[in-house]
């Protein structure tokens, strides 16, 4: 699957997201990490259909998604809901948040009569851990968290089956964070629901997902069971990130860090896109985009040298970054 | 102005652990600071810190709790509708609490300068890196033409960037190279503290690293203290040797790092640590619950008792002091035991 | 920055050739000149088709349209059906004594508009604050014409210092130059005013104070390049707007410029002028929006990058 954008002023194609193969199974929870600029926001717009790929496909459930206009793109919207990143601007400043959780009840008609669709936002909002009182507020009047809270209430009183969360905890002070995110685990334990969870904080990533993706410039370096990626990462790059993390220890053994910045998604190098910054790049990672291969343990890497480690080395080879 | 003069007597411990440190570069005692309306409302109140010259302090805390404002004051910065209401900043032998606007001005970037957490909104969109630096060069240390240009080179080659930065505007760089620029920039100077207000929190993971290595580098070469604010315990754990936790406008514990770290006294202090994301398993091991009211410095009691599980009755009523326990200082009627 | 600048001259020569294209034909699709010049019932029938004849207007659209272009390319606009005299020679008189009260206005615009807005702005909600925009709210919501009449009124009947029209002395340029700056420069107060504020309110000018550059030398390193940007795109706009205004000013102060011209020509339907006339105002308004594109690039450093 690949998302391309043309640049503005028409000169170039900027890859967002490059030729990326991934599924999501049903009732599980797939983090996507990466650094500004990856493309993973373009790829959770992607995969809950509110963009359509520039090449390749995106099937749920079997079927490909509907395109953005026509009753078979609002059906899906029945089951597929994407937050979004900035609760303030997701949310209209002229409508209470109990009115936003109602309307879109009404939407997709779940609620015959207006009290229902009431009655309803109030059970969603409580769901989320917020007070019935706080729904006759308007969205400027709540805090962070609570917006968050009420974004999350909006989608999940429909009762979707998959929803994309894009950085659902980014711009939270640290405890009301730790709130949110118990609240995520809490809500995907009952409902069964599929979930998405596109963030640059690898720690939040790692506590509610079963497995992780790390992209770098619009693709997939590593994918892998969430412990596994976040312990002991293979890919270069996915070691370097991991290395980056502060640890709440003062005399925590330094990692050099990554040298150079990321290329933007207009300007990607060619063979292996990590190649000019990667500590490990050979020959043939100038010339030839690896692929994404399996390793014994079941993930999926995308490296040249880690495949070369794996075929001579027995098996568990990996990496220095383990040991983070 | 009575409850000023009640804070004035807490203000003491904190300073015997100044008394102590060597020689005290910064020194802050019981700042207040609250808005020109409401003086009698203070957002940040009675706070008291030192850092010794060629030290480091790190301010932790989450939005809203007076870090960056505390900042400010120092800088003499404060936004117009705020004003320091009481207590002393002092930079070397020099008391800048009282100075006149141009006499502050004469202080700011020489002595301390400061870098802010967007790098890429704190550099002037019209201007190039080179003009910046040429003209705080003429500004602060009188060079012109060449000579100046040469050092802000030098300058950009000590933060990791080139003379081929030279000419570019503020666009045509990454947050992380606006940031480089923005600590030449504040090197221009030669100031004897560096202020860095959440200098890596816009920043990725791979280039805060690099940014905080910068930090540290740096403050190897030129011996220059560093107050760091970060709402991020990684960051201070990195390049802070002593830690304040602020909350709703105070300080609550003071202690070096590595204690603060591994015993904090304060429940809020312990709960925030609870907040990072846990390495290993799935839950939290106890965050904090959230706060119903906003919690407010002027408020009689401790301000963190609605959302203290250890809180008493007392808690409600009187303000705890910062009194000593362990290594460090901690305002807290019941301080968590080691 | 060349390409850039080629692709406009191409785009306002397109505009002024459609402006007078269709200004020529709603003219001659509007009524008969001959009715408003010449007193038709008494005149002969044989000396208005000699008139007809000769400003050429018993032929065809498209003849008289050629005919046009090719005396605009060889210098000549047609004779004013009024007196005879040669367009162009009119127009050449008139525009100077136009371009003088537009200079002037201009000028006092700027120099009173910006320094007051900037000075507001740095004492927001302040008493100083509080009384410039309070006249330059008054400035701006009131039209010219009623700026004018009430200038002449309490300048020139009332205290008698001024003249209260005319052209020649000094004298004569105070109040038309004052009832134009009367609403720009309230109107560049105001927007002065709201730009510098919201370049106030930016990290970058919290990061020059605190990098210690004295407050004068923030407002004039930070602040005001920055506040020159959008203001440049309200200079642009101001001047249509200032043309018009002028149209108005210069028929109320009796002011012998191509504006009150116009207004004559229009009322005798001296098609010739008119149509020369508008080939005037469309260029003046086509090279204005023309540099305000190339010191727009010049003064915004993102958009010189992409246009590079």
């Amino acid at each position: 699957m690949s998302r391309h954008y043309r640049a503005r002023g028409g000169r170039g194609t900027v890859h967002a997201v490059d030729g990326v193969d991934l599924s999501v199974v049903h009732g599980e929870t797939l983090g996507v990490v990466g650094e500004s600029g990856c493309g993973k926001s373009t790829l959770g717009r992607v995969l809950s259909g509110l963009e359509p790929p520039t090449a390749g496909q995106i099937r749920y459930g079997g079927a490909p998604l509907p395109g953005k206009d026509g009753a078979a793109f609002r059906a899906s919207r029945r089951r597929i809901q994407y937050v979004f990143q900035h609760p303030l601007l997701a949310l209209n400043p002229r409508l209470t948040v109990g009115a936003h959780v109602a309307e879109m009840a009404r939407v997709h008609g779940l609620a015959a009569s207006a009290t229902e669709a009431r009655r309803k936002a109030a059970a969603a909002l409580a769901d989320v851990g917020l007070d019935a009182a706080l729904g006759a507020r308007y969205p400027h009047q709540l805090s962070g968290g609570q917006r968050q809270r009420a974004l999350l209430a909006r989608s999940l009183v429909i009762d979707p089956e998959f929803v994309v969360l894009d950085e659902p905890t980014s711009a939270l002070d640290l405890s009301v964070q730790a709130q949110v995110i118990e609240l995520i685990g809490r809500l995907k334990a009952r409902r069964a629901l599929t979930v998405v969870i596109i963030s640059h904080d690898l720690r939040v990533v790692r506590v509610l997902s079963d497995r992780i993706a790390v992209m770098y410039l619009g693709v997939v370096v590593e994918i892998g069971a969430a412990d596994q990626v976040y312990h002991a990462p293979a890919h270069p790059y996915a070691v370097a990130l991991i290395a980056a993390l502060l640890r709440l220890d003062p005399d925590a053994p330094r990692v050099p860090p990554l040298e150079g910045e990321p290329a933007s998604g207009g300007d990607i190098p060619p063979g292996c896109r990590f190649h000019p910054r990667c500590p490990r790049a050979a020959a043939p990672g100038r010339a030839l985009e690896p692929p994404l291969a399996p390793l014994p343990d079941g993930r999926q890497v995308a490296c040249h040298a880690v495949a070369a480690d794996t075929a001579r080395a027995p098996w568990p080879p990996l990496s220095a970054g383990a040991a983070a | 102005m009575s409850a000023l003069a009640e804070g004035a007597a807490h203000t003491l411990p904190p300073l015997s652990v100044v008394a102590a440190s060597p020689a005290p570069l910064l020194r802050v005692e019981g700042l207040t600071v609250a808005p020109r309306a409401a003086p009698a409302a203070p957002i940040v109140a009675d706070v008291s810190l030192s850092v010794p010259a060629g030290g480091s302090l790190g301010i932790v805390g989450e939005s809203g709790s007076g870090k960056s404002l505390t900042c400010l004051a120092v800088m003499g910065l404060l936004p117009r509708p705020l004003i320091q209401t009481g207590g002393t900043v002092r930079l070397g032998e020099r008391t800048l609490t009282g100075l006149s606007a141009r006499e502050l001005v004469a202080e700011r970037g020489r002595r301390v300068a400061i870098v802010f957490q967007d790098p890429v909104a704190s550099l002037n969109p019209v201007r190039t890196v080179g003009r910046g630096l040429t003209g705080l060069l003429r500004l602060h240390r009188g060079l012109l033409g060449t000579p100046a240009r040469d050092v802000a080179a030098r300058l950009l080659e000590g933060v990791g960037l080139s003379r081929r930065h030279l000419p570019a505007y503020p666009h045509e760089l990454s947050g992380g190279q606006s940031q480089r620029v923005m600590m030449a920039g504040a090197l221009a100077g030669e100031p004897s503290l560096l202020i860095a207000d959440e200098p890596t929190t816009a920043l990725d993971v791979t280039t805060q690293l690099q940014l905080l290595d910068l930090i540290e580098r740096l403050r190897a070469e030129t011996g220059t203290a560093l107050l760091i604010v970060s709402h991020d315990f990684g960051v201070i754990a990195r390049s802070a040797e002593q830690v304040a936790v602020m909350y709703a406008g105070r300080v609550v514990e003071t202690a070096p790092v590595r204690a603060l770290l591994r015993r904090p006294a304060h429940p809020y202090t312990l709960g925030l640590l609870a907040s990072v994301p846990p390495e290993h398993g799935r839950a939290h091991r106890a965050p904090l619950p959230p706060a119903t009211t906003v919690a407010r410095a002027g408020a009689p009691g401790c301000a963190f008792a609605p959302r203290c599980e250890r809180a008493g009755e007392i808690c409600r009523h009187a303000r705890p002091p910062l009194a000593r326990l362990r290594e460090g200082f901690v305002a807290c009627h019941h301080p968590v035991p080691a | 920055m060349t390409r850039f600048i080629l692709t406009k001259i191409v785009r306002a020569l397109l505009t002024i050739w459609l402006v007078v294209t269709i200004t020529f034909v709603v003219l001659r699709l509007t009524g008969d000149p001959m009715h408003s010049l010449l007193p038709v019932e008494t005149t002969p029938p044989e000396v208005i088709e000699t008139y007809r004849v000769l400003w050429g207007l018993d032929r065809s659209l498209v003849e008289q349209y050629v005919s046009f272009w090719k005396g605009l390319f060889s210098g000549t606009l047609g004779r004013s059906f009024a007196d005879g005299r040669d367009a162009v020679g009119i127009i050449v008189e008139r525009v100077p004594k136009t371009l003088v009260l537009m200079g002037w206005t201009l000028l006092a615009t700027l120099l009173m508009g910006i320094p007051l807005g900037a000075l507001a702005a740095m004492h927001r909600g302040r008493a100083l604050d509080r009384a410039v925009m309070a006249v330059a709210v008054a400035g701006h919501s009131l039209p010219e014409y009623l700026i004018g009449i009430l200038l002449i009124w309490f300048f020139a009947v009332e205290l008698r210092w001024l003249p209260s029209s005319g052209y020649g002395t000094w004298a004569h340029l105070v109040l038309p130059v004052a009832t134009l700056t009367g609403y720009f420069g309230a109107q560049f107060a105001r927007f002065t005013r709201s730009a510098v504020l919201e370049i106030l309110g930016q990290p970058h000018v919290l990061a020059a104070h605190a990098q210690g550059w004295p407050g004068r030398a923030v407002m004039l390193r930070d602040v005001l390049p920055n506040a020159a940007i959008p203001l440049v795109t309200l200079f642009g706009f101001s001047l249509g707007k200032l043309i018009a205004g002028s149209i108005i000013v210069e028929w109320i102060f009796a002011w012998p410029g191509i504006g009150r011209l116009l207004i004559t020509s229009v009322t005798h339907r001296d098609l010739a002028i008119v149509q020369a006339l508008v080939l005037v105002f469309a260029g003046a308004m086509v090279l204005a929006n023309l540099l305000i594109d190339i010191s727009y690039v010049l003064l915004n450093p993102k958009l010189r990058v992409i246009r590079r």
